[in-house]
């Protein structure tokens, strides 16, 4: 079995590099046999990388402990699921995933353009190629999932394996890296349809309405991973912390900026021809800060509890990168002439104008958080000086540019396109304004002074404000004209343009995770050492510790706390966190907190553990975190909004733009 | 032995003055942690690293003093934050240049788009393609 593992990631290694010089070869020269043959080895590749991930799954899953992988992963104890999720557990597994991925992705696209695009498409299908050479050379060479457990000269197995690590396992966790994957593998989609537009000296948008839903689903999956990783550190880490500015969150952060901003500003191309170079630029970008990611996560550059054992793949990823950015950057200079704007722009006060904000604001946000997680590395080299970059850096800097990106997601909507008077924004923007004030005004008048807080939660008013009259405004209006409700109209109102009305949802998922950010400033907590019958108050929790309790099933033994909540007098029932200590983890605990999770705030217990200097008292770690669950529900209020803009528009809105009668050049001065 | 090891759980902070100063230090145990989170059992140097902050402000020492002492120790990499001094004030300000600079850039390309362009290839057209455009124009202005 494992030899036909090796044998399918063997195979599929020439067959990408067949496919990749077919395609060029087939383009160049002309000739439709070698652009199909390089298209069917496409499938064959995505077929033995099928081939290769079910039989590394099947060993993980019989717990076939003869493979490496499987023994350093895997263990007898652990229920089917984690097992499965020990596929990208490890360095070998989760990069056979991403190479899977990419695989799929090269099918479908392949698939689904089989008949359209036909000059762009070998050019398309060589880019995804050679990143899916890159992948293979890692797979076959550098870190194979199929070795086996030699010893001697037989092949044996041992008893039982290591496990996965036991803070893995947990839900999210067993989805967090997939659709993550999906996000970081899935852009380079648009990037490869960018380069090939590049490359056929296309002047015009096919590439970005091709690729209008690729960049949307790969965002959507890049949020749902970035915020599983989120939900899983503020369920298991014990200190209810949901984001901790590692370099490997971080990484992770970096692309969803730029694919963010890449999102916004395709807008200006589609409905004005403008931003051409700025949309390469970005859509590179991202694509490389997904590889970035990858590299940071894998070899061993910087120090991160999430980061992968070091490995030797450090230098592999610096040549992928530097290869395919110096020829991007190529192709994108000797090209500008195909990428020049094709409107001018009317007004500094106009929709346009908004948009270039946007975009600096995110990538200032995105530089600032790639310089502080590469700031220590920069110390080191230059000063041979380590030192740390954490959480109070990442919030003083990027705090402050959050809340100004959050005031041009009110702003940008209200402006017209082309051009606005101050007199319509004015209009605009009373109602949210006064929102906003009347808010601050409420929470001081409360005893809110935490300055951020403030202003976070003036912006949030301000802009939830703005999306509501959006949509009050053009479902009243279609309420008045087909005389239905406004329930109706609003539906009706999304679906004639669910790109915008979706977008305002997205917008609105963001403002909710704001609320669940700022309500941060309010955290409060306590430690105790506490015996059975003992109360504790925390705010207006009283908590009474009823019982300590302690068990094992085959995967780990547990202690837990029987801890009964009370608020106001009246009873809120028991919460009972846990203490574990798995098989797997060579006696390394894990905390399995219970959590009360209200809208308005989460109770959140930790059993830290038994006193060492107290006997026989348990350590109770209890917070309050305000609003922490509008974070999550924001989430879902972004997804859906990303949905309804997938479904296609009823109305189908043509703009009024100007047509392109010919690439413009540098006229010879006029003689006399 | 797991049974031994949840028993000896190690005590995390409960001292409130030791805890903000605990979360100005990174805790050098490999979890991502600070000194004030850390509650990993038997932590070799969040337990004894909170102790001698407790011992220190006992001693009548403030938060600068006792974060000099670690970082005697142990040097910069204790510290959560880079220092606002000498090489590591790049640190600090450089984000804020990128959006200055990024600014400036706008600033630029703001200019340079509302600048009308010359229209494309009007000596080289032939007159009834002209008209044919100007005619098109003409309609897609009136439409917008």
């Amino acid at each position: 079995m494992e030899n036909l593992g090796a044998l399918s990631i063997l195979l599929a290694f020439p067959l990408a590099i067949y496919s990749f010089l077919a395609s060029v070869a087939g383009a160049w020269k002309k000739r439709p046999f070698l652009v199909k043959s390089a298209e069917r080895a496409v499938y064959a590749v995505c077929f033995l990388l099928t081939l290769a991930s079910a039989l590394l799954v099947y060993a993980l899953l019989t717990s076939d402990f003869r493979l490496a992988y499987v023994a350093a992963r895997s263990n007898r104890a652990m229920p089917a699921v984690y097992k499965f999720a020990a596929w990208w557990g490890g360095q070998e597994g989760s990069l056979l995933l991403w190479s899977w991925i990419l695989s799929c992705y090269s099918a479908v696209v392949v698939f689904t353009n089989r008949a359209k695009f036909r000059k762009m498409m070998p050019y398309v299908t060589a880019t995804l190629m050679f990143t899916q050479v890159f992948f293979l050379v890692l797979n076959a060479f550098i870190e194979p999932p199929f070795k086996v457990l030699a010893v001697g000269k037989g092949i044996t197995a041992v008893q039982d394996g290591q496990g996965l690590n036991p803070l893995l396992q947990y839900w999210t966790m067993a989805l967090h890296p997939p659709a993550l994957y999906l996000g970081y593998v899935g852009f380079i989609v648009p990037f490869a349809f960018a380069l090939g537009s590049l490359l056929i000296k296309q002047p015009g948008e096919q590439w970005i309405h091709t690729t209008r839903r690729w960049s949307l689903i790969t965002w959507g999956f890049q949020s749902c991973g970035i915020l599983l990783g989120a939900g899983w550190a503020y369920a298991v880490l014990g200190w209810g912390g949901y984001w901790g500015w590692d370099p490997v969150e971080n990484a992770s952060l970096l692309p969803w900026i730029t694919a963010t901003a890449f999102l916004h500003s395709v807008m200006m191309q589609e409905k004005k021809g403008m931003m051409k170079v700025w949309n390469m630029v970005l859509v590179s970008a991202t694509f490389f800060l997904c590889i970035f990611g990858t590299f940071l996560t894998r070899s061993g550059v910087v120090s991160s509890v999430h980061a992968f054992a070091q490995s030797q793949l450090g230098p592999w990823f610096v040549g992928f990168m530097a290869i395919g950015i110096t020829f991007t950057t190529y192709m994108i200079i000797v090209r500008l002439d195909y990428l020049k704007s094709e409107a001018h722009l009317e007004s500094v006060l106009s929709r346009e104008s908004s948009f270039l904000f946007n975009n600096l604001i995110l990538l200032a946000s995105s530089f600032a958080v790639l310089w502080g997680t590469l700031f220590p590395v920069l110390t080191e080299w230059v000063l041979g000086e380590k030192i740390t970059v954490g959480a109070p850096f990442f919030n003083k800097v990027n705090v402050p540019i959050a809340l100004f990106l959050l005031f041009l997601t009110g702003v940008g909507p209200l402006i017209a396109w082309r051009r606005s008077s101050w007199e319509s924004l004015k209009k605009a923007f009373l109602w949210p304004v006064v929102g906003g004030l009347v808010l601050s005004a409420v929470l001081i008048a409360l005893g809110v002074r935490h300055f951020y807080a403030l202003v976070s939660f003036f912006l949030c008013a301000f802009v939830a404000i703005t999306i509501v009259m959006e949509f009050w405004k053009g479902a009243s209006a279609i309420a008045a004209k087909q005389a239905t409700n406004l329930l109706s109209a609003m539906v009706e109102l999304t679906h004639r343009n669910t790109r915008r009305y979706g977008g305002y949802m997205v917008h609105m998922g963001i403002v909710i995770m704001f609320i669940g950010f700022t309500g941060a400033a309010f955290n409060q907590d306590t430690t105790r050492e506490v015996k059975i019958g003992d109360k504790v108050q925390l705010g207006h929790y009283e908590l009474t510790v009823k019982d300590v309790t302690d068990g094992q099933n085959s995967n780990y033994q547990w202690q837990r706390a029987v801890i009964a909540v009370n608020k106001g007098g009246s009873d809120l029932g028991v919460l009972k966190p846990e203490r574990r200590a798995y098989g797997a983890g060579a006696g390394e605990m894990t905390s399995e907190v219970a959590i009360r999770r209200r809208l308005n705030e989460d109770l959140y217990l930790n059993f830290a553990g038994m006193s060492q200097t107290n006997p026989g008292h348990a350590v109770l770690q209890a917070y309050i975190f305000p609003l922490v669950s509008c974070i999550w529900a924001g989430f879902w209020v972004l997804m859906m909004g990303t949905l309804v803009c997938l479904i296609p528009s009823k109305v189908r809105l043509s703009y009024p733009r100007t047509q392109v009668v010919g690439v413009y050049e540098k006229q010879p001065a006029a003689t006399k | 032995m797991l049974t031994g090891l949840i028993a000896q759980s190690s005590v995390p902070l409960s001292d409130p003055r030791v805890r903000p100063i605990g979360e100005l230090l990174k805790c050098q145990c490999g979890c991502p942690y600070t000194v004030g989170s850390c509650d990993m059992q038997n932590c070799h140097f969040a337990e004894p690293a909170r102790a001698k902050i407790l011992s220190l402000l006992n001693e009548g020492k403030n938060e600068k003093q006792i974060l000099d002492i670690f970082v005697g120790e142990y040097g910069l990499k204790i510290l959560t934050k880079p220092p606002t001094e000498g090489f590591f004030l790049w640190g600090w300000v450089t984000p804020w240049i990128g959006l200055g600079v990024g600014a400036v850039l706008i600033w630029w390309v703001i200019r340079k788009l509302r600048e009308k362009r010359p229209p494309a290839t009007v000596e080289t057209a032939s007159t009834p393609e002209l008209d044919r455009y100007r005619e098109q124009i003409e309609k897609e202005t009136q439409d917008f």
